[in-house]
């Protein structure tokens, strides 16, 4: 399990770019059709699901795999987030705190990616168990609900309308709405099973359960939920003259008005925020071609360059080899006094790192791929001191 | 007068059961499926709730209604009047002449029936 988490924690901070570029395009086109949103959650549930990744040139990413594999078994943890000052920072830390103990039977870095593990994996199971339990809640809630027409049901147990069921979606209303607004009640809800939203905001809710620990996937989720609102309403509006429109608000506005008990569920359409989506419905114009051209165009360069990792470079990955091993006989050496390696071994390579931490500011991936991680390096020496330390702690056990 | 509580889901099952009844529990589940949408499990629920309150009976799979279709329209009528127009029957009535075109028949029928 360790490892899946690991591959988890991978996924999730390539696709937090995709989420950042999500959020920048929802703000730039403010006025570009809600479905372009949709579509562009779309991507993001795409880059969580998949597991293996494309590789292109034109990727942003700055790190196809932040945290390694091998961070379990290395002797010198460390992540390679593609970004200098995170490396810089994070990995002396870790290699202080995690690397393996002479003499210690397991990893520190294994103990502690076993309890993460295990920690989100009762996180995940917990909202997945929290899902189910409040579908059938819902369900049995809904039992005595009467057929009206077709998929249609109603039921005095529910306050606002929602759609539930995935292969057979039924639309439940409450009995009170009034026969003007059902017709608009009725064509919201339809629309959302034509959109095929109730599949999407399971699958939203799958993904933030198995994501859980990534507080920008909370943010996604909720702004899914309501861009998913939107852009239901405009599917509903679109051909509305303002009578129409006005009708379909005051329709939008009662249902909320009693709502309260769906909002314990995360799967059923509720109602978020209202008022935005009233002004919304009142202020809507056909967004105009150039504005959708221009959505669609950031939504293209987003998912190319977001949804791709970096090329891997075969040199690049000998250079991971060379400086782990130089890692290896810093720490296991302390500064090759124990392990016997001459110090002209190790200085040049320290000396390179501290020229490329100069320049890791201005971090370019031609300049020195693991200009950070050398860095850390030459902390390496103030490390092996602890390293000495708990090694004659150990001693002492003997 | 005191009737039960009748929920508007079990009114419309009773609205089946008053038609068709004394009626065979397997055969009312096959009709409220068509007509409610009602799975096996929530008719039998829903039997077993409404004989729990006195409204209806299931004995040997026969179901009967215990409560007749008038005395459960007076009782939510009641409820409504009590509700809506804070126990005033002329209120209610006004409210509902204004809301429907009566005919003098109508209005005839009306007074005789408040008047009896």
């Amino acid at each position: 399990m360790g490892s899946l988490f690991l591959k988890l924690v991978n996924l999730s901070i390539t696709a937090s770019w995709l989420v950042l570029a999500v959020l920048l395009i929802r703000l730039v086109f403010r006025k570009a059709p809600k479905w372009i949103r949709c579509f562009l959650w779309g991507l993001v549930a795409l880059r969580l699901i998949c597991p293996i990744s494309i590789e292109s040139a034109f990727s942003l990413i700055p790190s196809a795999e932040p945290l390694p594999q091998d961070i379990l078994y290395t002797e010198a943890p460390e992540v390679h987030s593609g970004i200098g000052v995170i490396d810089t920072i994070v990995n002396p830390v870790l290699s202080s705190t995690l690397s393996p103990e002479p003499g210690a039977s397991a990893n520190p870095a294994q103990i502690w990616l076993f309890v993460l593990a295990w920690i989100w994996a009762a996180g995940a199971a917990a909202m997945l168990l929290y899902e189910q339990i409040s579908y059938l809640l819902l369900k049995r809630r809904v039992a005595t609900a009467t057929l009206l027409r077709e998929n249609i049901k109603q039921s005095e147990n529910i306050n606002s309308p929602f759609v539930l069921g995935l292969f057979r979606p039924v639309i439940y209303l409450p009995y009170r709405v009034a026969d003007e607004e059902l017709t608009y009640v009725i064509a919201h809800e339809k629309a959302h099973i034509r959109r095929k939203d109730h599949w999407w905001k399971p699958i939203g809710f799958i993904l933030l359960a198995i994501y859980w620990f990534h507080p920008l996937f909370w943010v996604a989720y909720v702004l899914l939920c309501r861009d998913i609102e939107a852009a239901c309403d405009e599917k509903v509006i679109r051909e509305m003259g303002t009578e129409d429109r006005r009708a379909y608000s005051a329709a939008l506005l009662h249902c909320s008005v009693r709502h309260r008990v769906i909002a314990a569920c995360p799967l059923a359409f509720g109602e978020v925020g209202v008022k935005a989506r009233i002004k919304d419905v009142m202020n809507y114009k056909k967004p105009a071609l150039g504005i959708v051209l221009l959505a669609v165009a950031a939504t293209i360069v987003a998912a190319i360059c977001l949804l791709t990792v970096p090329k891997k470079d075969i040199n690049k990955q000998q250079e991971i080899v060379v400086s782990t091993n130089s890692r290896e006989t810093i720490q296991n050496g302390a500064d090759a006094l124990y392990s016997g390696i001459p110090t002209e071994l190790i200085q040049p390579d320290t000396g390179a790192a501290n020229g490329a931490s100069l320049s890791s500011m201005g971090y370019t991936e031609t300049i020195h791929p693991y200009g950070g991680q050398t860095v850390g390096g030459s902390h390496g020496g103030h490390h092996s001191e602890n390293h000495h330390d708990s090694s004659h702690h150990n001693g002492s056990h003997h | 007068m005191n009737s039960p509580k009748v929920f508007e889901s079990e009114y419309r099952f009773c609205l089946i059961l008053w038609k068709y009844e004394p009626i065979n529990s397997t055969k009312l589940a096959r009709i409220c499926k068509d007509e409610l949408g009602w799975s096996r499990t929530t008719t039998f629920t829903v039997i077993r709730r409404l004989s729990d309150r006195g409204v209806a009976k299931n004995e040997n799979a026969t179901v009967t209604s215990l409560i007749s279709k008038e005395d459960i329209q007076v009782a939510q009528m009641d409820e409504m009047m009590e509700k809506t127009f804070e126990g005033s029957l002329p209120a209610f009535i006004a409210a509902f002449a204004r809301h429907q075109e009566l005919t003098d028949d109508e209005v005839k029928e009306i007074l005789r029936i408040i008047e009896k």
